[in-house]
């Protein structure tokens, strides 16, 4: 790929002032978040049981969801852009259906196919005795089905764009397509990978609806911090802003982060 | 470009007319998710107040949260006692509450009861599913409450949100068993209700507060909620008259 060359070029009013709307669109509710949030109380809500567990349980859950995402998004982002496989455009749109679903629905579906009476499920429950609901695997499966497509689009159209020169010239000097693509493919779109995953990593961060349907609530094993800020809206207003705003913060530091430091870094350094 | 920005106005113009048209003709009624079959049987008669009404349907509390946000309400009802108190010593009610309906819990089973379960002491069982509301959420208050009454101690799997999302997990079969309202169990064919003696311990009532921020036409919609019309259709669901 070239480099890109920016030129500072003063924006039409028009753009200025609609970009400028959709800043405030953005800024004001978690403007508004924070002030309503009682800070005063952040120090019992942090020191609250209840709430670090849910905290662990979806950093954890969220990572492993990234990790399997990515094992798993990368190829199948590979085969949609170079692959010449028949029906691409169908699959394609089958596998990233689950974004626009309603997550209740996405939930719904999943239980359909791996809970207790669902078409798989039943014969894991059947066989080896295996139950996913109501489990954590339950709560990383319904946070993949929701956010690997994340991945798969932005690491696809990171694989389309970039040039095919480098992975002929290898391909020409007698390397493996394995090798090809660990030590050229990859390499040259590192930047879209890490992008895609860490916008499924935010997704399945904040994942709710799926979750309470497929895995359900239960402190310790499915409680996901975005189901603890539900829960605590019935019980105690005070505590879920402070919940989430936790999360918007820790959302926006690694967001901020991963950006500047690694994408950012990559990207430039091209 | 002007054009653009002219129907972008225009498109706002109407927007905000057709809102305050819709405001001045319709009430909105807040109302406990287990209430929902009942007041959609009452806005589907055409004789019925609740025909010009616009409903909306959570758990008590997340409604009354709302209500304190400045949501556009004009009547609620509430499967809590508290949520209403707190509303009221805000100065949120119009006139007192009243004691619409009540309900009763109990074991919502797959239909057939494969499992057999008859008493509350089943639940207990080390191979069943059970699910319950959270605590916090009025359905898991009152049925902490039961089991506390009758020392009896379960291990659920998981806690729903409210009684809709015990009762669905039940219908899904990924429960063996939730503890609900009586009237939720008996809204679908697919569960059978299992009555227990231990569920007198807890009284729920539902209680209907006229709100003052919006009541447009509440005091009509809530007579006939009191009235010959409301009362039958809250028997036909499963309600216990007040």
């Amino acid at each position: 790929m070239t480099t890109r060359a920016r030129h500072e070029q003063r924006a039409p009013l028009l753009l200025a002032v609609l970009g400028t709307l959709a800043v405030i669109f953005f800024v004001l509710p978690l403007f508004a978040l924070a002030v309503r949030v009682p800070w005063s109380s952040l120090v019992d809500v942090l020191g609250n049981e209840a709430t670090t567990e849910a905290l662990m349980l979806s950093i954890i859950t969220s990572v492993i969801t990234t990790a399997i995402a990515v094992i798993f998004g990368v190829p199948l982002a590979w085969l949609l852009a170079r692959s010449t496989m028949p029906g691409r455009q169908m699959i394609r749109a089958i596998c990233t259906l689950s974004m626009v679903l309603p997550p209740v629905v996405a939930g719904v579906a999943l239980l359909a196919s791996l809970g207790r009476r669902g078409v798989v499920g039943q014969l894991l429950n059947d066989w080896i005795g295996l139950r996913l609901p109501f489990t954590m695997p339950a709560v990383v499966i319904a946070q993949l089905f929701v956010a690997m497509p994340f991945l798969v689009l932005t690491v696809e159209s990171g694989f389309a764009r970039s040039s095919t020169t480098a992975e002929e010239a290898a391909r020409t000097l007698g390397a493996s397509p394995w090798y090809v693509f660990s030590r050229v493919t990859v390499p040259a779109t590192r930047s879209a990978i890490l992008a895609g995953a860490v916008l499924t990593w935010a997704r399945a961060l904040g994942e709710f609806g799926a979750t309470i349907t497929f895995a359900g609530n239960f402190p310790g094993a499915t409680r996901t911090l975005p189901i603890a800020t539900y829960l605590a809206l019935e019980t105690n207003v005070d505590d879920a802003l402070l919940i989430s705003m936790l999360m918007v913060m820790l959302s926006l530091v690694i967001l901020v982060a991963l950006r500047g430091r690694w994408i950012g870094a990559i990207g430039g350094a091209r | 470009m002007h054009r653009v920005v002219q129907l972008l106005f225009a498109a706002v113009v109407v927007a905000a007319c057709g809102s305050s048209d819709q405001r001045s003709e319709t009430t909105v009624v807040f109302a406990a998710s287990s209430l929902v079959d009942v007041l959609n049987d009452l806005s589907n008669d055409d004789e019925s107040a609740f025909v010009r009404a616009v409903m909306s349907f959570a758990s008590s509390a997340s409604l009354s949260a709302q209500v304190v946000d400045g949501a556009p309400v004009g009547l609620f009802v509430s499967a809590d006692r508290q949520q209403i108190d707190e509303l009221v010593a805000a100065g949120y009610g119009l006139s007192d509450p009243r004691v619409v309906a009540r309900n009763s819990l109990v074991i919502a089973v797959e239909a057939g009861n494969p499992l057999g379960i008859q008493t509350l002491d089943d639940l207990t069982r080390s191979d069943l599913l059970l699910a319950v509301a959270a605590p916090g959420v009025p359905l898991g208050e009152y049925s902490e409450a039961m089991l506390r009454a009758a020392d009896i101690e379960v291990s659920p799997v998981t806690f729903e949100a409210d009684a809709r999302a015990v009762l669905a997990k039940v219908v899904l079969g990924e429960v063996d068993a939730g503890i609900v309202y009586a009237t939720d169990a008996t809204s679908t064919s697919d569960v059978a209700a299992v009555y227990v003696p231990e569920a007198d311990a807890v009284a729920i009532e539902y209680f209907a507060l006229e709100i003052t921020t919006t009541p447009g036409r509440s005091s009509e919609l809530l007579n006939e909620l009191l009235g010959e019309r409301g009362q039958q259709a809250l028997l036909q669901r499963g309600f216990v008259l007040p």
